[in-house]
C-alpha cells in the first residue's frame, strides 16, 4: 500500500500530446504505472506510447474509465482542464503545472474540494510510490520500495532526501511533492494524516520550508493525533527575510512563515528535528531500530 | 504588479467607485486644474507617506511650488517619488477599511473593518474584535448573509448603493485578476462611500488575460521614469546576498538546502541562484554570468544539482562553456547527479573544474576554499 496510489490506479494523463506530456506518460509507464489513457481536445483517436487519446475527459472516463488523472496542460488551460477532469468524475487529480493565475488556483481548488476530487499540486511533482508505480515526476532511480513516507513541498528537496535514504538502505513507502505554493490542495497536513493511517509506512519525513503556515498546521495535527514518529528537516533557515527563494510560497513576510516558528511548533508536537540530510538519515534509522 | 495610487484610482473610476477629483501635475511649474485647497500626494511604491512628508495640503499657489518641488525630489523608504497626485479635499464623517485579498490566504478574502486611516496589521494585533474576514467563493462572490455581516460591522445601510458599491469593488478584484484591492480609508462623505486611497496589486501570471492593460501602465510609467521590473525571460530567480560564495541550484528546496548547509559549515552565500527545473544549457551559462558578475568579494561558486530530467551534460557545457568565455580563477565546486551525469562529469573532468556526486563533499569543499581565500 501507497498513500493515494496504488498498482491498481487507472490513470488519464491530461496533455498527454505535449512534449511535457509524452515523456512523462513514457517514464510513468517504466515505473508500473498504470495509464489507461491520454485525453487532448482535437487529438482524439491518436495513440501516444500505444495509450489511446481522447478529446475529453467524459469520452475516457465513458470508453475507458479512470480513477486518477495527471495534468500536464499549460498554466492558461489549466482551470478549465482541472474543472473538466472533476466532472468526469476523477478521484485524484495531480497537477504539475506552474504560474497558474492564483485566481484560477483558488478557483479550481474550490471546485475540486465542493465535488470531492482530491488535487495534489499546483506545481508539483507528484507522488511515487517506489517499485510500484508513480503518478508524477520523480526520477525512479533515486527510490526503493521500504517503510518511510516522505512528504515534501520541493520536489527536487523529496529527490535528495529519497536518494539519500535510498543510498543508506533505507527504502520509502510513498515519496510525495506537493508544490512550491503558496495555495497548496493537498497538504503536508493531509500527507502525514494519510501516512499515519497507511500500514506500510513505520517513519514519517515531513520536509519543509520557510514561508506559510502548513509546517505548523501539520504540527497541530501530529501533535493531537500522530502516534508515528515523524521526522522533519526545515530548509531555508538561513534565508533572508522579505525574499522569495525560487518558490512563490517560501517568503517570510514580517513574522510570519519564519523556519523559528516552524521548529517550535513541530518540537512542541513531539517532531524530531534534523538540520541536514544525513542527520535525516541516522534519525530515520534510530527510530526504525527502537 | 503593484500598482500607484493613482493607477489604481483610475480603475475604481472605471468602474464606477467614487473617488475624489484628481489629477497628475507633471511638476511644480503646472499649476493643476483644482480649487484651493487641494492635497498633493507623493506617487510611490510604499506605504507611510503621509508620517515622511509626502502628503501635504495647498492652501495657495505658493504652498503648492513649495510642496511640490519638495515631494518630487523626495525618496520615501528607499521608494523615490514618481509623481505628483494633486487631489480635491474631502472631509470624511467617519473612515472605514475594505479590501479584498490573495495574498497570503488560501481562498478570496474581504477585510473590513470600521476603523479606517490606520494600518490593518495595527488594527489587528491591537483590536482583533474589530476586524471582519469573509471568505469569498470565487465563483459566486460575496453572498448576500455575508453583505448582511460586513454593513453590521461598517455600520453602514445595507441598501442598494452599498450592494452595488461591492459589485463594483469584486468586478475589478475578479475580472482583473487582482491580488489585492485595498481601499484605506474608504471615507463616509454625506452617506456616500469614497474611496480615498488605492492599492492594487495585478496577478502577472494572468498578464496574458490582460495584455492591453498592462501595456497602458507600463507606457504610463515609464514617461514617469519608473520601469516595471522585467525577468530576463528566463525561469532564473537571482538574489543577492553578503556572504563570498555563490550558490547556483536546479531547485528551490535543494538551493535552500544548501544554503543552510554553507551556513552551518561556517561560510556566507553571497548569492542565491536558481534555475527553475529543467532548462539548457544556455540558462545555466547565464546563472554563472550572474553569479560571476554581481559579486565583487565571490570566494568560491557552489554548484548543486540534483534535476530529475536535468540533463546533467547540458548543465556542464553551461559551465564549461561561461568559463571558456570568461575566465576566473574563483574556484567551482560542482554536485552533479541525475541524467546523463557519467556525460556531465566527463564534460567537467576536459576543463579541470572539481565535480562530485555527494553534497556534503561539494559544500565542504566550497567552504573550506572561500576561508583560504580570505
Amino acid at each position: 500500500m501507497a498513500i493515494l496510489i496504488s498498482a491498481q490506479s487507472r490513470v488519464m494523463v491530461q496533455g498527454i500530446t505535449g512534449k511535457s506530456g509524452a515523456l512523462q506518460t513514457k517514464m510513468m509507464l517504466d515505473a508500473g504505472t498504470h495509464i489507461v489513457a491520454g485525453v487532448t481536445p482535437g487529438k482524439g483517436g491518436q495513440t501516444v506510447h500505444g495509450i489511446p487519446v481522447f478529446n475529453s475527459a467524459a469520452e475516457a472516463q465513458a470508453e475507458i474509465g479512470f480513477d486518477t488523472a495527471i495534468c500536464f496542460v499549460p498554466a492558461r488551460a489549466a482551470k478549465d482542464s482541472v474543472i473538466e477532469v472533476v466532472d468526469a468524475g476523477a478521484k485524484l487529480l495531480v497537477l504539475t503545472t506552474e504560474e497558474i493565475p492564483t485566481h484560477d488556483v483558488a478557483a479550481l481548488l474550490a471546485y475540486a474540494r465542493a465535488h470531492g476530487t482530491t488535487i495534489v499540486g499546483p506545481g508539483c511533482s507528484g507522488i511515487i510510490a517506489p517499485g510500484v508505480c508513480k503518478v508524477g515526476s520523480h526520477p525512479v532511480r533515486f527510490f526503493r520500495k521500504g517503510s518511510i513516507g516522505v512528504v515534501s513541498k520541493s520536489g527536487a528537496l523529496s529527490y535528495e532526501v529519497g536518494k539519500t535514504l535510498s543510498e543508506a538502505g533505507l527504502g520509502q513507502s510513498s515519496v510525495i511533492g506537493l508544490g512550491g505554493g503558496p495555495v497548496w490542495g493537498f497538504t503536508q497536513r493531509d500527507a502525514v494524516e494519510a501516512y499515519e493511517k497507511d500500514p506500510e509506512t513505520k517513519v514519517i519525513v515531513l520536509l519543509g520550508e520557510i514561508g506559510g503556515n502548513s509546517e505548523e498546521e501539520a504540527a497541530a495535527w501530529i501533535g493531537s493525533h500522530c502516534v508515528k514518529p515523524v521526522v522533519s528537516l526545515i530548509v531555508g533557515r538561513h534565508a533572508p527575510a522579505g525574499r522569495s527563494l525560487g518558490h512563490a510560497g517560501a517568503i517570510i513576510q514580517g513574522s510570519a512563515g519564519t523556519a523559528a516558528s516552524k521548529i517550535e511548533a513541530l518540537t512542541h508536537a513531539g517532531v524530531h528535528m534534523v538540520s541536514s540530510p544525513e542527520e535525516l538519515v541516522q534519525t530515520v534509522r534510530q527510530l526504525l531500530d527502537q | 504588479m503593484n500598482l500607484f495610487e493613482f493607477e489604481g484610482k483610475q480603475l475604481f473610476r472605471d468602474a464606477g467607485i467614487p473617488v475624489p477629483q484628481s489629477c497628475l501635475a507633471p511638476s511644480s511649474e503646472a499649476l493643476p486644474d483644482l480649487p484651493f485647497p487641494f492635497v498633493l500626494k507623493a506617487q510611490t511604491m510604499t506605504g507611510g507617506r503621509g508620517k515622511a512628508g509626502g502628503i501635504k495640503v495647498c492652501q495657495n499657489e505658493a504652498d503648492f511650488r513649495q510642496y511640490a518641488l519638495a515631494i518630487l525630489g523626495m525618496t520615501i523608504k528607499g521608494h523615490p517619488v514618481h509623481g505628483l497626485l494633486a487631489e480635491e479635499m474631502v472631509s470624511p464623517e467617519r473612515e472605514l477599511y475594505l479590501s479584498i485579498t490573495l495574498q497570503g490566504v488560501k481562498a478570496p478574502t474581504l477585510i473590513a473593518s470600521a476603523m479606517g486611516g490606520m494600518e490593518i496589521e495595527r488594527v489587528a494585533a491591537e483590536h482583533p474584535q474589530e476586524l471582519l474576514r469573509i471568505e469569498l467563493d470565487p465563483f459566486l462572490g460575496l453572498k448576500a448573509y455575508q453583505r448582511r455581516a460586513l454593513a453590521r460591522k461598517l455600520k453602514v445601510a445595507d441598501d442598494a448603493k452599498f450592494a452595488a458599491f461591492l459589485e463594483r469593488l469584486q468586478k475589478i478584484f475578479f475580472e482583473k485578476d487582482a491580488l489585492l484591492v485595498e481601499i484605506n480609508p474608504l471615507g463616509v462623505i454625506g452617506g456616500e462611500l469614497v474611496a480615498m486611497d488605492a492599492k492594487v496589486v495585478l496577478d502577472d501570471h494572468a498578464r496574458f488575460r490582460h495584455e492591453p492593460l498592462f501595456s497602458a501602465l507600463e507606457e504610463t510609467r515609464a514617461s514617469l521614469g519608473y520601469h516595471t521590473p522585467q525577468g530576463d525571460g528566463t525561469t532564473i530567480t537571482y538574489v543577492p546576498l553578503d556572504g563570498e560564495i555563490g550558490l547556483i541550484s536546479d531547485g528551490a528546496g535543494t538551493g535552500m538546502l544548501a544554503l543552510d548547509l554553507v551556513t552551518q559549515a561556517g561560510g556566507r552565500v553571497a548569492s542565491f541562484c536558481e534555475l527553475g527545473g529543467t532548462t539548457p544549457a544556455e540558462v545555466m551559462y547565464k546563472a554563472m554570468e550572474y553569479t560571476c558578475k554581481s559579486q565583487a568579494q565571490l570566494k568560491s561558486i557552489l554548484v548543486v544539482l540534483i534535476g530529475g530530467f536535468n540533463r546533467m551534460d547540458d548543465m556542464a557545457n553551461g559551465i564549461t562553456r561561461y568559463l571558456a568565455d570568461h575566465p576566473t580563477r574563483i574556484p567551482i565546486f560542482t554536485r552533479m547527479c541525475g541524467t546523463m551525469e557519467e556525460e556531465g562529469f566527463r564534460i567537467m573532468d576536459e576543463a579541470g573544474l572539481f565535480t562530485c556526486r555527494g553534497l556534503t563533499e561539494a559544500v565542504e569543499k566550497a567552504v573550506g576554499a572561500a576561508k583560504e581565500g580570505q
